[in-house]
């Protein structure tokens, strides 16, 4: 079916185009003779127009000679008549039978007639008699001699004479007369010179050359005499000799001749006197009754163009030839041409049509072609997947039966105003997918063809609709976390052009488009001196500022982060800026608290430094007026018992003895308690300390210890400690001698001190196996002069384990003891920070 | 032969007696004793009542640091201020064992300090230590002048 169309197509076409092959050959035809004609016609005004020009020419040349030729003979007259000729003229005249002056003159004469070619020379007196001749032959005079006498009387010119014919000589001649005058009066002639010259010698052969060659070409002189126009040279083809060759004009008007002799000049193209058709120029013959007829054969130019025109035409036969062969090549091309275009078209179309229903068939996008009634006439693969239904589910139902959601409707109604009017619409769809019920969200793009039936392509974007969803999700979420933490959140190029700002931000600060970050957000002119853009760029890492904005009089704390992505080119940071005005606050309200603290502690300082050297003063007094008078008790009970002891009783000596112990007593009271109060008040000197080295040297002093008695002491590696060695030996001091002091009345002594790391302290212990102490006391251990034991078995001042404790709390470490009653020995603790 | 002694400046009339008990034993020559810093002063300087006081310096000032009025620091700067009797030694006996009093003496130009012993065998041993030392064996300075 297509086929057959194709071939009608094909005739038509070809038709058509053999038509306008032929109309085209016909107008190059018509336009090529019209053209030939043109170049002929051309050619043939050019012709006529150079023969025209010829004419005129060779007929000016003629002109000039002949005028030339009869200056020259006039000349030569008037040269000939000079002095010597005219007194020799004159002589003879007055003596015409001397023979010498005859034979003179007739000498001269012949003379003459031989330089000049003269036909005839012969002079005449004033009577009109004939003196003298150079020919002795019968001729016929011009003119009655007595009208030239009239004429020449007082003129010395030449008279230049018309033709006349001589009768008896049957033959034209031209004569000149010249006037001979006396010398002596020169207004009267004496005589007259005549001469006579034959045209046909040498004024014809003037004419009867033209300067090229030409077969037609003649010059005619004629002159009118009478009615009749006369021809002085010979007409070629007329019986006539010149002269008798005439015509009475008013019979042969038309005759170039007779136009001439009516006084016409210039070209005239007629018949001539032998009916050939001539072209002939006309002119008179200046100072002559003469006029002068240059003429050609109008056969001899039309020759001349025969020869173009058969040219010509040979040119336009020669052209139409070709392009009938062009023509019937092309027409031959086309046809093969339009055969293999069309089997090239139709197996093209072929394929085509399956390429593009196989781009519609596996394109992604779902494809529904409808009738103009709104059935489903086509549907592509993917439309069939998206709607969960088999092609043959699909074919021929109705657009209506798609399972679309109401809501979508609803949500976005249909347009068939736009799409009746040739619009593309595009509409968001929630389908119920068949297969397995799932819902899935299409964008419908719909068109109406010019033919009224429909082109729908579905896309599925349930999933991007899933992801927008997602992203708005993020977004909300970073909006809410930049709320609620009170945080902007800002992008910034390296130029300082502001990219981008949170929606909250952009609220209070307006737009943010084509301003620079130190402008928008600071209210500044310029970059801000310690701009963090740069570092954050530069350096590659993230830089942490504070910043007041005075715009919006809150502090802030500015993460800058430099970005991998770039804009036009040029390095992002991001900015997270933190409201930190409330901190600030505090810290302003902590400063000032501080302050006033300081203030406070300044006080209390000077309170203290008081109170410091009340206690030093007390101390003092207690070291120098307690000692005093002990001294004296002890002093005096000396010196008493030194003079008075014969003198004594035992009783008297036991009461000396305790007045003498108590003082003691209270001396090392005394001691103890400046002790303490020093260690209270002395400033220490921290350092590391080897605190092994610390027990092994106390150990050495305690001697007394091991004399007399079983001792076992276990002493285990210690660290190195930051602390005050002088106190720390104080620390040891009291707490070896305790040891010693309280296990004296055990068989064998143990004594064992170590130390152990427990939560970022040191612990040190000292245990012994001596008396112990009832745990119910334990608390009590560590306050002044507090005893747990009798003095008189275990003698002490109740300081020592005070001072302990006061140096180890000064040392920011605790003490305390363990024990699991009477005579189950002891531990002592004290712990030490590790730093 | 001008005759040797000590002077002893002390406020507290027991440990006077103490001291000069134990001086006694270890030094044959004179000790004379004043009672408070201002007397010691014009003691060693021959004024006021000690105008007519023989006119030799002790060979050691024994000087009690807490003392009324004037007391024992006040005393031994007034003594190292004087040309004139700058060149006396000075022995600070003080029952303060405490670090200050013993630097601030040792400042003021003090020759020693001795703290008075509690325990009497002790404090006799340190007095006679002193009296031993000074009035024995050291010699005086050669640059002393004539009152």
């Amino acid at each position: 079916m297509k086929d057959e169309t194709n071939e009608k197509d094909g005739l038509k076409v070809d038709k058509t185009s053999r038509k306008y092959l032929i109309i085209s050959f016909a107008v190059f035809f018509i336009v090529i003779s019209i053209l030939g004609y043109y170049v002929y016609d051309r050619f043939r005004v050019e012709i006529v127009k150079k023969a025209e020009e010829e004419l005129i020419s060779v007929s000016n040349l003629k002109i000039q000679e002949i005028g030339h030729w009869r200056n020259e003979r006039i000349k030569n007259l008037y040269n000939q008549r000079n002095e010597v000729f005219e007194s020799l003229v004159k002589r003879f005249l007055e003596n015409p039978d001397i023979a010498d002056v005859q034979k003179e003159m007739l000498d001269l004469l012949i003379r003459f007639r031989m330089i000049y070619g003269y036909d005839r020379i012969c002079l005449h007196d004033m009577s009109g008699s004939e003196r003298m001749k150079t020919s002795e032959s019968e001729v016929e005079m011009p003119y009655p001699l007595e009208t030239y006498y009239e004429r020449i009387y007082g003129k010395s010119e030449i008279l230049f004479e018309d033709f006349y014919y001589d009768k008896i000589q049957k033959k034209i001649y031209l004569p000149m007369l010249a006037g001979i005058f006396d010398h002596e009066n020169k207004s009267k002639p004496i005589g007259v010179i005549i001469v006579r010259i034959d045209p046909e010698e040498y004024l014809y052969p003037i004419l009867s050359k033209w300067p090229i060659p030409r077969k037609t070409a003649q010059l005619h002189l004629v002159r009118k005499e009478n009615d009749y126009a006369v021809f002085l040279n010979y007409v070629t083809g007329q019986e006539k000799v010149s002269y008798d060759n005439k015509y009475k004009i008013s019979e042969k008007t038309d005759l170039p001749s007779a136009k001439a002799v009516s006084g016409y000049t210039g070209i005239y193209k007629s018949k001539d006197i032998n009916g050939n058709e001539v072209f002939s120029y006309i002119q008179p013959v200046p100072d002559t009754p003469w006029f002068l007829i240059a003429k050609i054969d109008a056969y001899e130019i039309n020759d001349s163009l025969k020869g173009i025109m058969f040219t010509v035409a040979g040119i336009i036969f020669l052209l139409l030839i070709l392009f009938g062969i062009g023509t019937a090549y092309v027409l031959k091309f086309q046809k093969f041409s339009y055969y293999r275009e069309i089997a090239k078209s139709s197996k093209a179309l072929a394929e085509s049509e399956i390429r593009f229903k196989n781009l519609i068939e596996f394109a992604a996008d779902g494809i529904i072609l409808g009738s103009n009634d709104g059935f489903i006439t086509d549907i592509n693969q993917t439309a069939c997947e998206l709607f969960g239904l088999e092609r043959n589910e699909m074919e021929g139902k109705h657009f209506s039966e798609i399972p679309f959601t109401k809501e979508s409707f609803e949500k976005c109604p249909p347009k068939f105003d736009s799409l009746n009017q040739g619009q593309i619409v595009i509409s968001e769809r929630e389908i119920f997918r068949q297969k397995d019920n799932s819902l899935i969200t299409v964008e419908m793009k719909t068109k109406m063809m010019s033919d009224g039936t429909y082109q729908t392509i579905y896309r599925d974007i349930t999933q991007r609709k899933a992801v927008e969803k997602e992203v708005n999700t993020l977004k909300s979420w970073f909006e809410y976390v930049l709320g609620a933490t009170k945080t902007g959140f800002d992008i910034i190029d390296e130029d300082n052009n502001v990219i981008y700002v949170d929606p909250k931000w952009t609220e209070k600060l307006g737009d943010f488009k084509g301003r620079k970050c130190y402008e928008y957000f600071m209210g500044r002119s310029r970059p801000c001196p310690d701009c963090s853009i740069p570092k954050a760029i530069n350096n590659n890492f993230s830089t942490i500022s504070e910043e007041y904005l005075e715009k919006e009089n809150r502090f802030v704390e500015v993460h800058t982060i430099p970005l991998k992505e770039t804009r036009n080119g040029k390095r992002l940071v991001s900015e997270f800026n933190i409201d930190i005005t409330e901190k600030k606050n505090i810290e302003k309200r902590l400063k000032e608290f501080n302050a006033e603290l300081e203030k406070k502690v300044a006080e209390r300082t000077e309170q203290l430094e008081s109170a410091n050297k009340e206690l030093e003063s007390f101390s003092y007094s207690v070291s120098h007026d307690l000692r005093a008078p002990v001294r004296h008790i002890l002093g005096f009970t000396d010196i008493f018992l030194r003079e008075e002891k014969a003198k004594l009783d035992e009783r008297s000596k036991d009461i000396f003895s305790k007045i003498t112990y108590s003082a003691e007593k209270m001396e090392k009271l005394i001691d103890d308690l400046l002790k303490l109060s020093r260690t209270g008040r002395q400033e220490m000197a921290k350092k590391e300390i080897d605190m092994g080295e610390i027990v092994r040297a106390v150990m050495e002093e305690f001697k007394q210890c091991k004399e007399n008695r079983k001792v076992k002491i276990t002493i285990s590696d210690m660290p190195v400690v930051k602390a005050d060695s002088n106190l720390i030996t104080i620390v040891w001091e009291n707490l070896i001698d305790n040891a010693c002091k309280y296990t004296k009345n055990k068989d064998e002594t143990v004594i064992t001190i170590g130390s152990m790391t427990e939560n970022g302290e040191y612990i040190f212990f000292i245990e012994d196996n001596g008396v112990g102490f009832d745990p119910e006391f334990s608390h009590k251990m560590f306050g002044v002069f507090q005893r747990l034991h009798l003095d008189k078995d275990y003698p002490g001042t109740g300081i020592g384990l005070a001072n302990v404790r006061r140096i180890i709390s000064r040392h920011g470490g605790n003490t305390w003891a363990e024990s699991k009653g009477d005579e189950m020995g002891a531990i002592f603790y004290f712990s030490l920070p590790v730093n | 032969m001008r005759s040797k002694f000590i002077l002893l400046i002390e406020d507290d009339q027991n440990d006077v007696e103490l001291t000069v008990r134990a001086l006694k034993d270890a030094y044959k020559g004179r000790v004379a004793v004043v009672n408070d810093g201002a007397e010691g002063i014009d003691f060693l300087l021959r004024k006021g009542k000690f105008d007519g006081r023989q006119p030799e310096d002790p060979v050691v000032v024994i000087l009690d640091k807490k003392m009324p009025k004037m007391d024992g620091v006040e005393v031994l700067n007034a003594i190292k201020k004087d040309e004139r009797i700058r060149h006396i030694p000075v022995v600070m006996f003080s029952s303060s064992n405490y670090e200050n009093d013993i630097l601030e003496s040792y400042e003021a130009g003090a020759s020693a300090y001795v703290v008075k012993p509690i325990n009497i065998e002790d404090y006799y041993k340190a007095v006679r230590s002193i009296g031993y030392f000074w009035g024995v064996l050291n010699e005086e300075n050669p640059k002393k002048t004539e009152g």
